[in-house]
Parts: C-alpha cells; structure tokens; sequence
C-alpha cells in the first residue's frame, strides 16, 4: 500500500483514511506493507511502514542514487516523461517517491498495488512496471475537487489521469467523485469501485480535552458554530463568513470559529476585521485531537465544500452528537441522511438551517440523537471488507487455481 | 357467507410551503405555495385526481349502477372538499353522483384530518360538529358512525367519541391489538357496551393497498376471482370483512399498469358470484351483526406503518415540540373570535404535517420518504416551526389591534360616565 501521510504527521482527511484502511486490512487478515515517501516516528501499529527515502540504507545497498541512473535500468515507458522533466516543489518530490520505489519493489514481496491519491500514482506504477503485480488506485480527491475546477494544475490532473489509466482498478470514495472520474478522466465504468470512507475516533477520543473558552461562551449563553478543515477554495471558508453575517443579524450572539489553515486565511481574516465582525470569529490551527475536540463543543458544525469526495469530518461531528450542516456537493451525503443538506453557494440557505438549529432546540436534539447512531454504524470494516474482494478478484485472476 | 364492507379514507392535507425564517412575520400565506412542487396543494390535488380520483370514481359510479348490492363506504376530511371547492369542483361533483346512489355510506371524521382527541376534547368536538356540517352541507347526509383519523383509537378515544353521541367506530385489526381474536366480527368497546367498533382486515386490505402492484409478491399478479375466493374461504368464520384503505390506493399507490382498475372493475361480480355473498356498509353491519365481544385498545392503535400506533405523527422530538406548540395556542387563538386565524390554526393540526416530520425509518428511504413533500423530515420541521412563529406574531398584530380599536369606545365611556358624575353634581349643588 503506498501513501503519502500518516497520522499523526499528516494535513488532512488522506492520512486519516489511509490509517484506517490499512487497520482494518489487517484486521482481516491481509498483510499490508504501508510505503511512505519520507521516514518519522510513528506509533507501533500491527502493519509495517516502509519508508522510501532510508530504504536504501537499510539494505545497505549504494545510495548514490540519480536521475539518471534510474534512467538506464528503467525501461522507456509513457511515465518516463514525468518521472525526468524538471520539476520544483511538490511535484519534484512525487518524483523522486517514484523513483525510490523501484528498489522497494524489487525486493519487497507482495501481491497487490495499492496507491492512495496522485501523490503516491508515479510511485504505483514504479512498482506495477518492476513487479507486474496489478495496482488499484484510489482516488480520495480530484484536481477537480481541489481546485472547484478553477486554476487546475496540468502536471496534477495528467498524473492523477495516468495514473487511472495505467490501473488495473480505480477505487473512488463515493459516487460523487466515480462520476468525476469518469467524466473528467474518461476512466469507463466497469474499473471503478464506490469504496465509501469508514471512521475510527476511538484514538482521538481518548485524547479529547476541554476547550475552556467555548465553554465559557456556552455558559454566557452564546452560540458556537464551527467551521473545520482547511481555508482553501475548496472548503467554502468564505460561504461560511458569508452565511455568518446573515446569522449574525439575527443572533449577534453568535461565536463562529474556524479551525484550520489555508491561503485564504489571510484574505478571510482581513475581510471580517472591515465588517467589524473580529469579535464574534476565533481563528485557531489545530490538528489531530485537538482539532477533533472542538467538535463536542459546537452547537453546529458547518461543511460549505464546493467540492468534498467523501467529507469525514461530517462522520466525525455526528459521532460527538453535534448536528452538520453539510453541502449537498459532498460525497458522505450519499450515505447519511440525518443531517442539513444546503447547496454551498446559497449562503441564505446555510444561515437559515444555522438559525433554525440555534432557534429550535428540538431540533438539534433530534439531529443528534438520530446521527449519533447513524455514524456509529460506519466504520473502516466494510470498506476493507469490499477493498479485500476486489484483492482476491485480482488473486484468482493471477494465480488461478488448478 | 361473509359480507365485505369496503371504506375508503379520502384527505388530502394543506401542505405549507418551504417558509423561511426570512418571513416570519410577514404574515405570508402559508398554504398558497404555487411553484410547481410537491408543496402546491392545486398541484397534487390535480395530479391525485387525474391518476385517481377522476377514472376511480367514473369506474365506481358504472359499477354502482350495474349492481345494486354493490356498496362502498368512505370519509371525506373537510380539508379536502374545502380544496376540491377550491381548485377542482368537477371532482366534488364526481363524488356527489356517488352518494346519489343511496349505496354510498359517508362517515363522521375530524374537519382538519387532526390528531385533536390527544389533546383537547373541546376543540375535537368542535372539528367533528364542524365536519358533520359540511357533509351535510356538500352531500346531503349525516354521519352515523364514526372514523377518527388514520383510524387511530383507544379505550379512552372510544369513551369520548360515544360521548358525541356515536354508537359505532372503526378501528384497526392488526394481530398484535386482537391476539386470537378475528377482525371479521363486531366487538364492543371494553367497559361502554354502546360503543360497537368495526375493525380492519389488514391482510386482505394490504394485499389491495400495498402488495397488488408488487412483482415479488407470491400471489402477482391477483386478479378478481382469486380475492373473491380469499372472501369466500372465510364462510363460517366471519361476518364481515372490512377493507379499509387509502381512496389513493387506487391509480395513485397502485399505478393504472398495475391493472388495479381491472382489478376493482372485475371485484363486484367475483363476490357477488357466491349468491350468499354481499356488501354491506358500517351502518348496515352494525345492523346486521350482533357484537361477540369486548375489545380493549389502552393504548393508541392507528393503521400507520408496521407499528400501527402513534409513532409516525409523534416519536421524536421534532413532532412532540410542534404538536406542543400548536396545541398550546388553543386559548389564544380561539379567544380572538376571528374565524381566519382560528381556520389556519387549524390547517395546522393536520396529522399530515407532523408525518412529514418522521424520522423513522427515514434513512431506509420507506414510505414516509416517498409521502413527504419535503427533502427531509428536518426541512418539514423548519418550515412548520417559522410558520408557527409568524402565526403567533399575527395573532399579537390581530390582539393589539383589537385592543387598539376598542380604546375609543373606553374613552366614550369614560367621558358619559364623567358628563353624568358632572350632571349629579349639578343636581346636588342646586
């Protein structure tokens, strides 16, 4: 299995899942070998980590390792095109993630690829070239989600299509986003699987604290409304700050906090501060159980995603009993219903359900009591069981029996 | 041989429009939603009655006239013929030649379709004086027995609707309610021998109302003579078997390719086939047929969902806030005097708007989702609520202006009652 982040070194949802998934794996009896780009300190988990960067070293094997040694072993492939154009940044270190996988999957034994987002795609079909073993690719967010489908970056959407393309399977986290990839990536129907997200908060429970100044606003009888996740484009931050000032109007006693960082930080804090709304939004950066916490403490917790492929956050709000405001352009919609579904760009809308959960008691009470139970029957179980199926379909292909 | 005593239950509710929050105290119509939608009640009643009630009641009026011992039954709320009066007098008019027959049996119900006998007696009464008024008024008869909305009924129901005066009442028969007792007999109120109840078959209704038109059904397709056969297999066993159902159930549940007319077109005859078989209404089988026994119902029984109690109108918080608050405005309201504010208030008990807010089952995509003109029960709730808050605002508007134009009769008072003290004065000093 090759990602690009985990827990608790990790910038969103991506490494969240990939932890998840790999657990459950292994809970059912599938040995997995999780590659990550870069070595850390992670916590002791029944399933290895291997880190491409030290792997090296650790087979003791020479580590002057270049470009363009790897182009004389490598065959000439259509990869070959992304794996040698100079690239800066981001990209540059997808390459080099690629490259380094060739050695893990010479000496690695295994019989599934399983690569986790374009970050890890390059690398997938290192290995799927080297080993001939088939690679499943699974798409936790598109270029499209990303970027609500404005400023797209060519080098990301051609991987992320390659990528699909080379795959023997695409795995997508909701129906949402098979569509994209179909539209989009002209990937056909028959190669992808609708694997929906599972949740395990158990670890983030245990390490839950008390945020005394959302209690202490509580006390004096005001209302918390919680925006979480990154302030990019594709969150929605400025729908939420749009959505608040209407709510605003009505109850100025109202407390809106934003957790999370983004590029849009910036412009977002500045533009409160002109309306004279500094008092009434609190800008923290958190993440993990911190971040986590703030959930228990919201009356409402609101996800204004242009774009979300799954939206695990949602799960995460239902599980503390604290009812969501979610965009209908989500992916967890598809599978839950006892929440407030709005389209992202009527902010009219998202003010109301904010009022309507801040004026009706009753309602809040019922969307907790009825979510709480709903999300508690998601887990990472049945997506690795469905993730396990599609190994096996590919294993009796392979290797069938005589 | 069994008799079959057919009764269909025909409403259809004022559904409020999505109101937002933004309009509270506007004093906005709530009930005049004309985007085409399934909130615009013209709307649904024109779809209803082009599916079902237009070719069910052309069908039923041949067949009434071709067979003299065909019978049916039905309740009519009085919201519904408000709104055929309104929208579609041509369906009125359909359901008028119907009772023309003298084979038609209408039954007492609540004017707003509510659940009122839950929570205030005066105000049920009221509603069942109000519905027996438009009966009368619209089809020329007075109701005999009586028929509480979605059939819900206890031992205490019971006690006040003989209290109006009725002797007769009918009521679910689902198994768990009866035990070993069968639905094909009459029965008696538990300690009021006065109060005889006909209760349902739900087998052989639901295979009309639910299953007719479903593939996987063992018995699909059913045709006329197999359900005739059914009836006819009770010989010995029962007086009267009572198929209560929906009015709807024909060409709108059961779609027309289900071939639920043909169906409908073909039953008379098929029953009628065994020369001892017949059909009779509620009044005639309470007539007819001597009562076995008592029946205890303690707690609320309905004809909704598996469960068939309350649970569909009143289980989770959203449905017990509202139903609070809309009773809570009883006194209030009526003390106003003005019938405007007093007919909205009750538009508003409809049970109809408390089903939408359902959460049961809701994540199953059942059949709540299906009757609900809202994306969600949570959508229904806002909208019902922020209805709610502008109906109390215009109540104050009506209170304070009420109060407002009575001052200057205060002020005549005041000032006869100063002129006369001004004259004994007068009379005294001289």
């Amino acid at each position: 299995m090759l990602g690009w982040e985990l827990p608790p070194h990790n910038s969103g949802g991506l490494g969240v899942a990939c932890n998840g998934l790999a657990s459950a794996l292994t809970l059912d009896d599938v040995i997995v070998s999780f590659v990550l780009p870069y070595s850390g300190i992670y916590n002791q988990k029944d399933w290895q980590i291997l880190f491409a960067d030290t792997y090296f070293q650790e087979l003791g094997t020479d580590t002057s390792f270049t470009f363009a040694a790897y182009k004389q072993v490598g065959s000439a492939c259509d990869i070959s095109d992304f794996l040698y154009r100079e690239r800066n940044g981001l990209i540059n270190e997808v390459q080099k993630y690629a490259l380094r996988m060739q050695c893990i999957a010479e000496h690695e034994d295994f019989d599934i690829i399983h690569a986790h987002d374009w970050l890890s795609f390059l690398a997938g079909i290192t290995a799927k070239r080297i080993s001939k073993k088939p690679l499943i690719v699974h798409v936790h967010a598109t270029e499209f989600d990303r970027t609500g489908g404005q400023g797209l970056n060519q080098d990301v959407f051609d991987i992320e299509k390659l990528g699909m393309e080379v795959a023997d399977a695409v795995i997508t986290v909701s129906d949402r986003t098979k569509r994209t990839v179909m539209k989009e990536y002209g990937i056909p129907e028959s190669k992808i699987h609708v694997v929906y997200n599972g949740i395990d908060t158990s670890e983030l429970e245990k390490q839950k604290i008390d945020i005394s100044f959302l209690k202490q606003i509580k006390r004096e009888g005001g209302h918390i409304v919680l925006f979480l996740g990154r302030l990019t484009i594709q969150k929605g931050p400025d729908y939420f700050v749009e959505a608040a000032r209407t709510v605003l109007e009505k109850m100025p006693h109202t407390y809106f906090i934003m957790v999370g960082s983004g590029d849009m930080k910036e412009h977002i804090m500045e533009d409160i501060a002109y309306s004279g709304l500094s008092k009434n939004f609190v800008f923290v950066e958190a993440m993990g159980p911190l971040a986590y916490s703030f959930f228990s403490h919201a009356d409402v917790y609101v996800m204004p995603s242009l774009s979300e492929p799954f939206g695990l956050t949602v799960l995460e709000s239902m599980r503390n009993s604290t009812p969501v405001i979610v965009s209908r352009q989500s992916g967890v919609s598809e599978i839950i219903k006892h929440v407030l579904l709005v389209d992202f760009w009527n902010t009219d809308e998202i003010a109301e359900k904010i009022l309507a959960v801040l004026s009706y008691p009753a309602l809040q009470k019922t969307l907790s009591q009825n979510g709480l139970p709903e999300a508690s029957r998601i887990n990472w179980k049945h997506a690795a069981q469905t993730c396990k199926h599609l190994y096996q379909s590919f294993i009796a292909w392979l290797f069938p029996k005589e | 041989m069994p008799a079959v005593c057919l009764y269909f239950q025909v409403h259809q509710p004022y559904r409020i429009k999505p109101f937002s929050i933004y309009a509270i105290g506007s004093g906005d119509d709530y009930f005049n939603d004309t985007e085409i939608r399934n909130t615009n009640n013209r709307y649904i009643l024109e779809k209803v009655a082009r599916k079902s009630y237009l070719p069910t009641n052309e069908l039923l009026l041949e067949l009434l006239e071709e067979n003299p011992q065909f019978k049916i039954s039905f309740s009519f709320s009085g919201v519904f013929l408000d709104q055929c009066i309104e929208y579609m007098p041509d369906v009125l008019a359909s359901f008028q030649k119907l009772i023309r027959t003298g084979q038609v049996e209408v039954l007492a119900e609540t004017y707003y379709h509510s659940l009122a006998v839950l929570y205030s007696e005066k105000e049920f009464a009221e509603q069942v004086r109000l519905h027996t008024k438009k009966i009368e008024a619209v089809f020329h008869t007075t109701p005999r027995v009586f028929r509480n909305t979605e059939l819900i009924y206890s031992d205490a129901i019971g006690d006040i609707v003989e209290k109006l005066g009725y002797s007769g009442i009918l009521a679910e028969g689902a198994d768990y309610i009866l035990g070993w007792k069968s639905p094909n007999f009459i029965y008696t109120h538990n300690t009021n021998s006065n109060l005889r109840l006909l209760l349902k078959n739900y087998r052989l209704s639901d295979d009309i109302a639910f299953r007719f038109g479903s593939k996987e059904w063992t018995a699909y397709p059913l045709t006329a003579d197999t359900f005739a056969h059914w009836i006819h297999g009770h010989n010995g066993n029962a007086d009267s078997i009572n198929l209560f159902m929906d009015f709807e159930t024909f060409g709108e549940h059961q779609w027309e390719d289900t071939g639920i007319f043909e169906f409908v077109r073909q039953l008379p005859q098929a029953v009628l086939k065994d020369s001892d078989s017949s059909f009779i209404t509620p009044s005639e089988a309470f007539a007819r047929f001597p009562a076995r026994e008592s029946v205890s119902m303690p707690n609320p029984v309905s004809w909704a969902d598996i469960e068939r109690d309350l649970s569909a109108w009143r289980s989770n918080p959203l449905q017990h806030d509202a139903l609070k608050e809309i009773y809570a405005l009883e006194d209030i309201v009526c003390a106003t005097k003005n019938a405007h504010l007093i007919d909205t208030w009750r538009k508003l008990q409809t049970s109809d708007h408390f089903y939408y807010m359902c959460t049961k089952w809701f994540a199953d995509g059942d059949v709540h989702a299906y009757f609900n003109p809202y994306q969600s029960p949570y959508e229904a709730y806002i909208s019902y609520m922020n209805v709610l808050k502008d109906f109390e605002i215009q109540i104050k508007k009506h209170i304070s202006s009420q109060q407002k134009n009575k001052l200057p009769f205060v002020t005549a008072l005041f000032h006869s009652i100063h002129n006369m003290f001004n004259k004994i004065t007068c009379i005294m000093v001289h």
